[in-house]
């Protein structure tokens, strides 16, 4: 395979990916490079990426990073443990900068060992209400970084594929794909639209009962257990494996083990007490659930709610 | 309601929203399909419908009557008002918070009634309800007369899908109708046209934290008014409301005209005693987030600021369980501050959960290969 990387390029990397642990975030000049060498790379990867085994699956991490170190401590550092990550790296933490620049610098650095789907915040509009384009204004004091990454996300994998068995999304299943073969049919370039199969990737949730239904988010749909056993069974896979939602123990099985939640961002927004999972596949596929608690902190603004000033 | 801020820059705040455009424009990127920064309303516009010469700075705090807004009254039981815009699509029964009235909905409705209809009452004790036991405001009282209302417009507008729309105490017992009505009533007709809840800048957690506050908020107003237009423009300047179209329709509903015996003069005077219900205030709020989370209907909660968010909305949000929307730059009264966004979300929302205007329409998906595939609500 046919390594872009000089070894400038390495020494940079390794120097960013030192800094970022770190806790700083990189120049802007450096985003920018980074992100057209990450653009590179993406673009060549499919709709459904395939992805070998052994590997670690994680959910959710929204901007914490001292949680994200912790994952690393638990699961073991990059490259030394492959990585999958299910999306939603930005965004109502307060690290969401260092966050995706670590992910991405790691992806560019060692592009075999990690992989990284798209999540509903990976979007232009989303990014906008919770956190990161406020962040990457008040970090660099101009809206570049922002652009440069959300141009990125544009390019982010929708899906991928653990040896044939198991299959790995941010949000769920689409009313309007049966198989693997019309997903990697889509033309996935563009801004998370509103509605649509892609949509549908982004933001479908599992639920209880049978067969589709409007999802209460406002977009994407609910999916029942006769739906998840039906595309298993239609694409030879074992497992859906997907992030999404809060989950309190970190993970969560549903649809009789055709479906499992993944969580990664312990103490989600500072307030709602879950513990954090990853899920490890190990060579034999066999799966293993490492759950973990929030990181000590440092640095981190201490969380207090305003006295309301209004109401009746 | 709020307490008078005098440190409230409203031209600052306008100045800031015209520069976050302004970097947006020039990165080449609209923020939203949506008007993210809506104007408030052109003073100059609004004067239309003074009739005396516009006080300082040429705003006029004139009332603006209800018919400007809304195109028809009537009563229910000839005690309650109802307030009706617009004449097809989809319902929105909308409730007002504590010490408000139906015209706290009056410029939504008429940003809405173009395609929709928006039917607003006022709860006993307020606005222009004539209901006796006025004093008594009760959760079990006002949820009772809100399922009344309910049920009489189902069966006015028979096979219209029916939005509950309710603002902070008004929020709260919508939730609870809808939910009681959800238990109650699930073998009969009418409960089915339910088919969306929005909540209006009220959470169970943070409702509760502020309760506290709450007396001394009250006792901080003016107790008493020499002109309407004073009670309108205390509306504006404590930031109560952030429009003044808004506020002209609104502010004259929650007083009630008092004169004085020895002077012969007209006071105007709050027309409900909110002190007086304050043994109710925890009873309004509490169990609201698990009734929410409860009624199986599309449901939106429309918050002033992502801080008003408790812990466990915050997991039922992250769980999927319901859709949030915050806007900037509004006060508590989000309809009144910003009408014609709120109408835009509105729409958006039945957009999104493709709620047709007549309930029992069914909705179909067709696949990639073109197989049709059933959604069911």
């Amino acid at each position: 395979m046919l390594n872009i990387l000089n070894n400038e390029d390495i020494t940079t990397l390794d120097r960013q990916i030192e800094q970022l642990m770190d806790y700083k975030p990189i120049p802007e000049h450096e985003v920018k490079q980074l992100c057209d060498k990450a653009k590179e790379i993406l673009q060549k990867e499919s709709n459904v990426q395939p992805v070998r085994c052994p590997v670690t699956v994680c959910g959710d991490i929204h901007g914490q990073f001292h949680d994200l170190m912790e994952l690393f401590r638990i699961g073991g550092r990059s490259p030394d443990t492959n990585y999958l990550f299910m999306g939603d790296y930005v965004d109502r933490g307060y690290y969401s900068v260092e966050t995706v620049t670590l992910l991405v610098c790691l992806k560019v650095r060692f592009k075999d060992r990690i992989t990284i789907l798209r999540g509903n915040h990976e979007s232009r509009q989303i990014t906008q209400v919770y956190g990161f384009y406020d962040e990457c204004l008040r970090k660099y004091g101009n809206a570049n970084v922002w652009k440069y990454f959300t141009d990125l996300f544009d390019l982010l994998p929708l899906t991928a594929v653990i040896e044939g068995k198991i299959f790995c999304l941010h949000g769920g299943l689409s009313p309007s794909l049966d198989s693997l073969d019309q997903i990697k049919g889509l033309d996935r370039v563009q801004e998370v639209p509103h509605e649509g199969p892609m949509c549908d990737l982004l933001w479908s949730d599992p639920d209880d009962r049978c067969g589709w239904g409007i999802s209460p988010r406002g977009a994407g749909y609910t999916f029942g257990q006769d739906i998840s056993e039906q595309f298993n069974h239609t694409n030879g896979l074992k497992l859906v494996s997907r992030a999404h939602q809060l989950v309190m123990n970190g993970y969560n099985w549903s649809h009789d083990k055709n479906v499992v939640t993944i969580f990664s961002a312990p103490n989600y927004c500072y307030r709602c007490a879950n513990e954090a999972g990853i899920m490890e596949v190990d060579e034999n596929m066999n799966y293993n659930f490492l759950v973990f608690d929030p990181a000590p902190r440092r640095g981190e603004p201490h969380v207090t709610r305003r006295t309301p000033d209004y109401f009746l | 309601m709020r307490p008078i801020n005098e440190d409230e820059e409203m031209d600052e705040e306008e100045e800031q929203k015209d520069q976050i455009k302004d970097c947006m424009e020039q990165m080449g990127k609209v923020p939203m399909p949506n008007k993210m920064f809506t104007r408030p309303v052109d003073v100059n516009q609004s004067h239309k419908f003074g009739h005396k010469p516009p006080g300082k700075l040429g705003i006029c705090y004139d009332p603006i009557p209800w018919t400007e807004f809304f195109d028809h009254k009537e009563r229910m039981d000839d005690n309650v008002p109802i307030y009706i815009a617009g004449h097809q699509g989809h319902v929105f029964l909308c409730m007002h918070g504590a010490g408000h009235s139906a015209l706290s909905f009056a410029a939504l409705a008429k940003n809405l009634k173009q395609h929709s209809t928006v039917v607003a009452f006022d709860f006993r004790g307020h606005g222009d309800n004539t209901l006796e036991n006025e004093t008594d405001l009760s959760e079990e009282t006002l949820v009772n007369d809100a399922i009344e209302v309910i049920k009489y417009v189902s069966n006015k507008f028979s096979d219209a899908s029916i939005l509950l729309v309710g603002h902070s105490m008004g929020g709260s017992i919508a939730t609870k109708a809808a939910s009681k009505v959800m238990k109650e009533h699930a073998g009969e007709h009418w409960h089915k046209q339910i088919q969306g809840l929005f909540v209006i800048d009220v959470v169970e957690g943070s409702a509760m934290d502020a309760l506290p506050f709450m007396e001394n908020i009250v006792l901080s107003r003016p107790q008493e008014f020499k002109t309407i237009q004073s009670v309108v423009q205390y509306g504006v300047k404590s930031g109560t409301v952030r429009d003044i179209e808004s506020a002209r329709a609104s502010m004259p509903d929650q007083v009630i005209p008092q004169v004085e015996g020895a002077t012969g003069l007209t006071k105007y005077v709050w027309k409900t005693d909110l002190l007086a219900s304050k043994a109710y205030w925890e009873s309004w709020f509490k169990g609201l987030t698990q009734c929410f989370l409860d009624v199986r209907v599309p449901k939106q909660l429309l918050l002033a600021g992502s801080d008003r968010m408790d812990k466990d909305l915050t997991i039922a949000q992250m769980q999927g369980k319901f859709k949030l929307v915050v806007l900037d730059n509004v006060g508590h009264v989000i309809h009144e501050d910003q009408p014609r966004r709120v109408a835009e979300v509105f729409h958006q929302f039945l957009d999104q959960f493709k709620i047709p205007s007549k309930f029992n329409e069914q909705l179909v998906v067709t696949s990639v290969s073109g197989k049709k595939v059933v959604i069911s609500h």
